[in-house]
């Protein structure tokens, strides 16, 4: 089995327990207006060009064999996603490593191999994997398998997901994972589906799926963004849902920040959100008094 | 809740003490800390002129004698001071940070210097010291003495030329160990606590009893016995000079208090270093009062402290019993000690100076590590030592923490947590597991090894049992390869050294070139060796130090000084710098011109002999430069095809250190008398570079080379495991003289308990597979930014640049941009 991988990242420590290697896997249902990962959104692999290092030299137009790159005023030399067949010759030519394509199949055996090189700090930190994205659940086949391996040497799997997947995705591999970072965007299915293409109740059903049967640790995670899901009256009726909801072992509140938008120039997308600047974790204190009104306990990471 | 005085300072018990920056400082020590701030560094003449009148004095007896007179004579008629406050007394000079001058070793540059060529001493890039026309007429007077007859100039007339021209091609480099004392030493601090130096000086003349003068041999280390003996009745004079000053200052002074303190300091220094430390504070004033001799004697740098909470410890203990002190008290002497430390300073030439910038003395002091029988040896005092690291913030001693498998994680979570504080890059980290293989691959008995320090930067010894952890001229690596592409020529001064077999222009694979340059290696590292047989020969000549070799296991029973071979443990070798960098360079050769085929040799030869600069190539000069930066795999990644090139190059240098080369002690009693090396380079990175063009790694002609076995800048992309990974694929075995790794940490990587566990299993690992040394700096870019436009308001801003910390705002702007352009890893 394989899996379109788009990044791997070691010695991550924002991202579970102890030392973690975290593999980004490619494609999402969800549009989210604040994603910081624009390149995850598509299944196929895609043409990311580092706005900020390129000396905008041309190579990458001259070597292009299906003349997908020309250059764009305001952008620089972006790929056009339907002439682009991600071959690589552009990133290959590229000296200034300007040029990536965000996307690569990855045998699982491969995968395995690959986080295994940080296996003794694994061992040392209790640590292991997580499979972020994108929407992981898309390869519920892969995860289940490195899933499986890894459990074997005694280290742990994590799956950051966004909740929008068919129930049998999750179903076929939960039983293999140590833990799951549930997204958590909007309380309202009409706003949901206005800031991210899709209306919540898939998401809730599924999270009710885990809540009654996953063995690991669930947490649920809400990406706080100004303007689009702070409403006090928003927060407040996540938290009275939240609160019937058993077995979440607990909620996090992650600030908005704004990193992902060189990424969006990069493929030559416009950034939704605009001049909206990235937000500190102290202009979020007033979430811990909404949360005691309502009974529950939160962390802001 | 807390009592608080009318300037709104803590009580707590008797003493006051001052809030700070979130930690509680003590009102005296704040007060003592701050005066070391206000206090310029200076030269100081006395010791140069009291020294050169004695020497002057005593021209044709033997060197031991005349120098120990010298010695003796330093001791009895420098001015004394003891300041305000203080806890722990005694000066190297008249001034604190002043330096005093040892005109016996160099004056070349000691005259150009003070008139201004190539700066005046208080008009250097970085480093400078102040001085009065008074100061510089007197000194200038004694260099006339001098000249014809210091160590530097004697040894560079002795040379051969080929050497020479190694040298001035700044192929290899001894101006650290001819130009000044040798150091790198560490005297047996537990011998004089335990029995003073009234049982050396029976020892000396229980010796010098047993030798029969008509015996051939015997005279000259009767000299020498006769010489230790004068050297330590010196100090015990020294010391009782100190005591007479704070009696004198006893009888006039007010406060009852402070009245009571220099009695007492004056009973101690009354009674030690002569006889054995009855109290901890006694104990700590011995340490202090030998260290100063050892630094007055010669000047040799990195004279290191060893294992002090080790022999310490049983005095705090007792004292602690008999209820003579308490935790926090013993806490103001280690940190009174440490201000004190950081009095001293040494004046070096500018070339010298630029490979050890930040005013190093290289005072490294170890806790931790284990007992004899293997068990964890940390002690009261071992976190004390962390505590008052984090809390006075100096750079001097440097705080390292020896780990083994037993060492807690709560240990090392205080340290990092100190770390954290102290922003410099303290306490380090350091891996007893790789230290002892290597100990014990040079025949080290199993016996010695558990009690091995990182001496100066990293450097292993065996206190009081080993000479000069380091010693010997520098290797610039990348250099060396410089020439290799450049058929065996320094492209910059023209001198031809080796003859290659074939030109590198025709080789057909990277494993052909680098033959070629495993033999250009050869060729230099043979020069070093031969450099440092012909230094040590005038050394004994005329460098004889006999005080500090009577503290060294058996330079008595011998009757030889450490130059003369008189320690148990011995092995030459001095730093190298650039092999990363050199690792690099192969790597990049193999992708450009062997694999990818975007360039051949010719055209990579002329890319860099045109420093990248070229535009009218096919691919341009810059593109050939950028794709070396950003396409060729490099070092520090995890990345077989790039650390494969630099694990090849250390194998190599550090079997031919270890199996091929002899130092001049072989065969006279210390073991191994083999070389080593270090990987820490401390600013000498920077210095090395300056000489070597540009290179294939991307570096520009004039840039640094990499630092330590760091890899190089910028050039880390895969997070700091993978950099780990890759560093600890090297054969540490070799490098008895340490490898520096020094990681930049992003702040947020310590914020939480959590991500300091993390640190820890990081760690961990990394010594499980024998890393031997790891450092973290923990600033942003944007602290430094900001110090070097305005560095006043940063003057204790401290940055660990290798192996050491530095004030930031003493670096030269080069330097501080070198450690701001490192890589900042996210973690």
């Amino acid at each position: 089995m394989e899996a379109n991988v788009f990044n791997i990242e070691r010695y991550a420590t924002e991202d579970g327990h102890g030392i973690r290697t975290v593999v980004f896997l490619k494609g999402c249902a969800l549009r989210c207006r604040w994603c910081a990962n624009p390149e995850s959104q598509e299944y196929r692999p895609e043409n990311l060009l580092n706005v900020n290092t390129c000396i905008n030299c041309g190579r990458c137009k001259n070597v292009c064999p299906n003349n997908a790159i020309w250059y764009r005023q305001g952008y620089g030399y972006i790929a056009d996603k339907n002439l682009c067949k991600a071959c690589g010759n552009c990133a290959d030519a590229c000296f200034m490593d300007s040029r990536k394509i965000m996307g690569r199949y990855w045998e699982q055996e491969d995968l395995l191999k690959e986080i295994l090189k940080d296996e003794q700090y694994f061992k040392m930190s209790e640590g292991g994997v997580t499979f972020s994205g994108g929407e992981p659940f898309y390869y519920p086949e892969v995860i289940l398998w490195v899933a499986g391996e890894m459990r074997k040497r005694g280290y742990t799997t994590l799956v950051e997901t966004c909740g929008y997947v068919p129930l049998e995705n999750i179903r076929k591999c939960a039983d293999a994972l140590d833990y799951i970072y549930y997204d958590f965007k909007h309380i309202d299915p009409g706003l949901h589906k206005e800031l991210t293409g899709k209306d919540n109740r898939l998401i809730i059903r599924n999270l009710d799926w885990l809540c009654n049967n996953f063995k690991g640790v669930l947490s649920v995670r809400y990406p706080y963004i100004p303007g689009c899901n702070s409403k006090e009256e928003e927060i407040k009726s996540f938290f009275q849902f939240i609160k019937g909801e058993k077995k979440i072992a607990e909620i996090i509140f992650l600030p908005y920040h704004r990193l992902g938008l060189p990424k969006y120039h990069g493929l030559g997308r416009e950034y939704e959100m605009n001049g909206m600047k990235s937000i500190k974790k102290e202009q979020m204190n007033h979430l811990y008094k909404w949360a005691e009104e309502c009974g529950i306990e939160i962390k802001i990471q | 809740m807390l009592t608080k005085d009318e300037s709104g300072n803590i009580i707590i018990g008797e003493t006051s003490y001052i809030l700070e920056r979130g930690v509680i400082m003590r009102e005296r020590i704040k007060s003592l800390r701050e005066e070391l701030f206000t206090a310029d560094p200076r030269i100081c003449p006395e010791r140069c002129v009291i020294f050169t009148n004695s020497m002057k004095k005593s021209e044709g007896k033997p060197n031991a004698l005349r120098r120990a007179q010298g010695f003796y004579e330093v001791l009895d008629q420098m001015t004394i001071y003891v300041n305000e406050n203080e806890l722990i007394v005694g000066n190297q000079a008249q001034w604190p940070k002043s330096s005093p001058i040892y005109p016996e070793y160099s004056t070349e540059w000691l005259e150009e210097e003070l008139n201004g060529n190539p700066y005046y001493l208080n008009e250097r890039p970085g480093d400078r010291f102040y001085y009065s026309e008074e100061d510089k007429k007197q000194i200038l007077n004694c260099v006339e003495y001098w000249k014809g007859r210091s160590l530097y100039e004697n040894l560079r007339a002795t040379l051969p030329d080929y050497i020479n021209r190694a040298w001035d091609a700044n192929v290899i480099d001894d101006t650290w160990v001819s130009a000044a004392g040798l150091g790198n030493e560490v005297v047996d601090y537990q011998l004089v606590v335990e029995k003073g130096l009234a049982d050396v000086m029976e020892r000396i003349k229980a010796r010098i009893d047993t030798l029969d003068p008509k015996e051939p041999g015997n005279i000259k280390k009767i000299w020498f016995l006769q010489a230790a003996l004068k050297g330590n009745e010196a100090v015990v004079n020294f010391s009782g000079r100190i005591a007479e000053e704070c009696e004198r200052q006893a009888g006039f002074i007010k406060d009852k208090v402070r009245k009571e303190e220099l009695l007492k300091l004056s009973d101690i220094c009354r009674n030690v270093p002569l006889n054995p430390a009855r109290t901890f504070h006694e104990a700590v004033q011995s340490i202090y009062m030998i260290l100063l001799a050892v630094h007055l004697e010669s000047n040799g740098h990195a004279i290191s402290l060893g294992r002090f909470d080790q022999y310490v410890y049983p005095l705090y203990k007792k004292d602690l019993e008999a209820g003579r002190i308490t935790r926090d008290g013993a806490l103001e002497i280690i940190e009174a000690f440490f201000i004190k430390c950081n009095e001293l300073n040494k004046l070096r030439s500018w070339p010298d100076t630029e490979f050890f910038l930040g005013y190093q003395m290289f005072i490294n002091l170890a806790v931790g590590g284990q007992t004899k029988d293997g068990e964890d040896a940390i002690n009261t005092v071992s976190e004390l030592c962390i505590e008052a690291c984090e809390e006075i913030k100096l750079f001097t001693p440097s705080v390292s923490i020896k780990w083994f498998e037993k060492t807690p994680d709560s240990f090392l979570l205080k340290a990092l947590n100190a770390m954290e504080k102290h922003q410099g890059g303290q306490p380090a980290f350091y891996n007893d597991k790789a230290f002892m293989r290597t100990l014990e691959n040079m025949g080290i008995p199993e016996e010695d090894r558990y009690n091995w320090v990182p001496d100066g930067c990293i450097e292993a010894s065996i206190p009081g049992k080993w000479d000069f952890a380091a010693k010997g001229p520098w290797l610039n690596v990348e250099k060396v390869l410089e020439i290799t592409l450049h058929n065996g020529t320094d492209p910059k001064t023209g001198f031809h050294f080796v003859d290659l077999d074939k030109k590198i222009e025709e080789c057909e694979s990277v494993q052909e070139i680098f033959k070629a340059y495993t033999r250009v290696l050869k060729y230099f590292i043979d020069l070093q060796v031969e450099t440092e047989h012909i230094n040590d020969e005038i050394h004994v000549r005329q460098d004889i130090n006999a005080f500090r070799s009577s503290l060294v296991d058996d330079c008595i029973g011998r009757g030889l000084d450490l130059v003369e071979g008189g320690a148990l443990y011995s092995a030459d070798g001095g730093p190298t710098a650039g092999s990363i960098s050199a690792g690099d360079s192969l790597t990049s050769i193999e992708k450009a011109v062997f694999e990818d085929r975007l360039l051949t040799m010719k055209e990579l030869m002329h890319a860099l002999d045109t420093n990248f600069e070229d535009q009218t190539t096919v691919p341009s000069g810059s593109d050939i430069r950028a794709f070396f930066l950003n396409k060729s795999p490099k070092y520090g990644n995890d990345d077989e095809r790039a650390d494969k090139w630099v694990v090849a190059l250390e194998e190599f240098i550090g079997r031919v250190y270890r199996y091929e080369c002899k130092s001049s002690k072989y065969g006279k009693g210390p073991i191994p008398c083999c070389y080593s090396y270090s990987q820490s380079p401390v600013t000498g990175n920077i210095a090395f570079g300056k000489s070597i063009g540009a290179t294939p790694d991307g570096r520009k002609s004039g840039e640094p080379v990499n630092n330590g076995v760091s890899p190089a800048n910028g050039a880390e992309k895969n997070g700091a495991t993978a950099a780990c990974n890759s560093v600890m694929k090297l054969p540490t075995i070799w490098m008895q003289k340490g490898a520096i790794f020094n990681m930049r940490l992003a702040k947020s990587a310590l914020e939480t308990e959590e991500n300091k566990r993390k640190i820890i299993a990081m760690i961990k690992v990394f010594f499980d597979n024998y890393g031997e040394q790891i450092q973290f700096n923990v600033v942003d870019s944007k602290i430094y930014k900001e110090a070097m436009k305005e560095p006043e308001k940063y003057k204790d801003l401290m940055v660990r640049v290798s192996g050491y910390s530095a004030l930031f705002t003493s670096l030269s702007p080069e330097c501080q941009l070198d450690v701001i352009s490192r890589t900042e890893l996210e973690v």
